[in-house]
């Protein structure tokens, strides 16, 4: 187990974002939420975030345009993106498009506890994790 | 003659005697009846001939009056003069006709001043009554020509003469008489592009040639041109020589046209007869006999399409096109059409001659050629769409599997985000347990399982409605099949062998390995599953030929196609099923056993490698699937 990561989680369904703060602080990590990619850009400008882990498919602000909004305004914060829609999401959420965008992981639900800690462990050492490969 | 008489004409020298001796001799051998008259008009002298037609000798007719023949000739000099009795003329003398000519000639005989009138006649009866009878037939075939509307004409060899008939004039619209028509004035009258015919026509008439039905048109003035048809025959004289050509001309205008619209007729039918051959449509004409409708027609479309070439099927019974698949209501039903004169329009699996069948569309309608509107035939225009239906089969099919992939994949993106929680919390739930409480570890256990489970299904789904795109790459196919099957191999009971055909070298695909390798897998479970446990299925891999792929009814790329075939000889598969075999959730698996998602998944897997599948099966005797794949050639 490695130390204590501040991770900020973006998403809009409340059972998966129990799931995945269930996961991560069982691990020891600390967890704040937004509901979507706005209100996720508003807590990453007030507060100061390890990782954030990120739906892709949300209301008004979508995690692709979140990824973009974070590295276009020069914030190179680690992003862990858990797609819904597993690999074959629509096209607008793919995966890859993803990782096109910056995200330095992409994982897909369901997934389990386990590759979930070790995404953001590899995530974390400086580790970038295609769409597909697992950690 | 007499010698006593010629001798007091002839000259005192002896060579005079001599010459007067053969003009004697001569005088008595010729054919002409000779007289010669003295100054006083009277007998002087007669030659034998002369003493036989008179009846008198010479010495009897001496110092008489001349009488017959050659008392007409004289007559006759009265009328018509001595120069022109001079050069010869005709006449007729008790019942003979006669060439006449009389002459004088000076002699130094003892007729003192004396002027010999010399009157020589020839009877010429027999060469006149032949004369008189080519007139009369000439004159007879002019009757007839006349009646006939035809014309005739005579060219005079000698002179170039030519003689034209009354209706000659007409046929060509000139008052008779008006014109000459002799040498070059009769081109003036003949259509431009027609001269050389009759430029040739009139060198063959004068080099004694027969000309037999020469046409050209002829020019009339105010008028459209018309046709004339020419006959030529030499004529002979009472001697036996050709002198001239005579013959016919005969206005064939009308017949001339009707010849052309016939013509222009037959070349419109050749033109259809040629379109018909060229069309893509199969069309036959079917005349009704009692014994059933008879094929009157075919064109090449239908001869490739029932595979009766060399008009085999021409007097067959349109019966000989009927087979096993055909529809027998609907068969019978457009030979009752075509007995009753009906139109008909159907769908009909027909018989190829090698008993194959093919479905085709009809379209039959009754031609009324006759004048009085009775049915002489039936045409049947038939279309093979085989191809099309199996197209428009395939396009449904492909409609239906897009319309359940995009219904599956968003049901399957909300699926995975309530499979999270599911999975998660019962995981957690199951380490939140006290270790003791079995029942309770257990409950969580089984949700987490399902729920996995539901992950592979949601999966699966999402690969069927290929949303997402694997990578696809150039590979060689060899290598991923001989993984793929040893894997398969390994899930195999001990009852069962997969044997393996792989003949296709190093041909390359755009596949992505993995989805090679699930295809196999898939393709060698659901074999196995049919197998009972027993015996052996049969994996192959080849290249096809040109002509495989074309039974296929795969379009033919440049590259070719390789064909992966997985064989079993097991239950096999119903029709009904066979039809909903690539549905998603479509199982013939006991409830629990199967996903009926494995095909469907293989299905879509091909289509994305621009291949197609197919499955051929038998109840009982087995099943084969077909995976079809491009070949891919690095250019």
């Amino acid at each position: 187990m490695g130390k204590t990561v501040n991770v900020l989680l973006v998403e809009d369904s409340p059972e998966v974002s129990l799931s995945v703060r269930e996961i991560l602080s069982g691990a020891g990590h600390t967890v704040d939420d937004a509901t979507n990619g706005q209100e996720g850009l508003d807590k990453l400008s007030s507060g100061t975030y390890d990782l954030v882990v990120s739906d892709i498919w949300m209301p008004e602000m979508d995690g692709i345009a979140l990824l973009k909004e974070i590295r276009g305004g020069g914030n190179d914060v680690p992003v862990v993106v858990i797609s819904g829609g597993a690999p074959n999401a629509p096209l607008t959420y793919t995966a890859p498009l993803a990782s096109t965008f910056g995200a330095n992981a992409v994982i897909y639900k369901p997934f389990e506890k386990e590759e979930l800690l070790k995404t953001i462990d590899a995530v974390m050492s400086g580790e970038t994790i295609a769409p597909g490969e697992s950690v | 003659m007499q010698s006593e008489v010629a001798r007091d004409m002839s000259a005192t020298d002896s060579m005079q005697a001599i010459s007067l001796d053969m003009a004697i001799d001569l005088a008595n051998r010729s054919p002409a009846h000779l007289m010669l008259l003295d100054s006083e008009r009277r007998v002087f002298d007669v030659n034998a001939r002369s003493e036989r037609l008179l009846g008198q000798t010479a010495s009897a007719l001496r110092g008489s009056e001349p009488n017959g023949i050659f008392a007409a000739m004289l007559t006759r000099v009265k009328s018509i003069g001595y120069e022109r009795a001079e050069r010869g003329f005709q006449l007729q003398h008790g019942g003979a006709w006669y060439e006449a000519q009389i002459f004088t000639t000076q002699s130094s005989s003892n007729i003192e001043n004396g002027e010999i009138l010399v009157l020589r006649a020839t009877d010429i009866t027999d060469r006149k009554s032949a004369e008189f009878q080519l007139l009369e037939s000439e004159a007879r075939l002019e009757e007839a020509t006349r009646i006939a509307s035809m014309g005739t004409y005579k060219l005079y060899w000698d002179t170039q003469k030519v003689i034209w008939s009354h209706q000659m004039y007409e046929i060509h619209g000139i008052s008779p008489g008006s014109v000459d028509p002799s040498g070059e004035i009769y081109n003036k009258f003949v259509h431009a592009e027609d001269l050389p015919i009759v430029k040739s026509m009139v060198q063959d008439l004068s080099a004694g040639k027969e000309i037999t039905g020469t046409e050209y048109r002829i020019v009339r003035e105010g008028g459209p041109y018309r046709w004339v048809r020419v006959e030529g025959r030499v004529l002979f004289d009472v001697d036996g020589e050709p002198y001239a050509s005579f013959g016919t001309v005969q206005d064939v205008t009308e017949a001339k046209n009707r010849e052309e619209k016939l013509r222009d007729l037959v070349e419109r039918n050749t033109v259809l007869t040629e379109a018909l051959q060229a069309s893509p449509v199969g069309v036959a004409v079917l005349t009704p006999n009692p014994a059933g409708p008879q094929i009157f027609y075919v064109n090449s479309a239908l001869e490739e399409m029932t595979g009766f070439g060399d008009s085999r099927l021409i007097g067959m019974s349109l019966e000989s096109m009927r087979g096993d698949d055909t529809d027998t209501v609907v068969f019978d039903g457009l030979v009752a059409a075509i007995q009753s004169s009906q139109p008909m329009s159907c769908e009909l699996t027909l018989s190829r001659e090698d008993g194959s069948s093919f479905l085709c569309q009809i379209e039959l309608a009754p031609i009324s050629a006759q004048d009085d509107g009775s049915v002489a035939a039936h045409t049947l225009i038939v279309r093979d769409v085989t191809d099309d239906r199996r197209r428009t089969e395939a396009m449904m099919d492909a409609q239906k599997m897009e319309a359940l992939g995009k219904l599956s994949g968003g049901v399957a993106h909300e699926i995975n985000n309530l499979l999270q929680p599911i999975i998660t919390l019962s995981d957690l739930g199951r380490e939140a347990c006290r270790e003791d409480d079995e029942k309770l570890l257990k409950y969580f256990e089984v949700i987490t399982g399902s729920g996995r489970k539901a992950r592979e299904v949601v999966r699966q789904i999402l690969t069927f409605s290929r949303q997402d795109a694997p990578l696809i790459g150039s590979h060689q196919v060899t290598p991923i099949v001989e993984d793929a099957v040893k894997l398969a191999k390994s899930g195999l009971v001990p009852g069962l062998d997969l044997n393996c055909n792989i003949e296709i070298g190093d041909a390359h695909a755009l596949v992505n390995p993995t989805q090679v390798s699930q295809v196999v897998i898939n393709l060698v479970r659901n074999a196995a599953d049919a197998m009972d446990g027993q015996g052996a299925i049969n994996l192959g891999l080849v290249r096809l030929s040109e002509a495989e792929a074309d039974g296929a009814h795969l379009k033919r790329p440049d590259r070719g196609w390789l064909a992966l075939t997985v064989s079993d000889t097991g239950c096999g598969i119903d029709e009904e099923s066979r039809a909903r075999i690539f549905e998603p959730f479509f199982t013939t698996k006991p409830v629990g056993q199967g996903t009926g998602l494995g095909l469907s998944v293989v299905y879509s897997i091909v289509l994305g490698w621009g291949g197609s599948i197919n499955i051929d099966s038998e109840v009982d005797m087995g099943t084969t699937a077909m995976v079809y794949i491009p070949e891919f050639i690095e250019k």
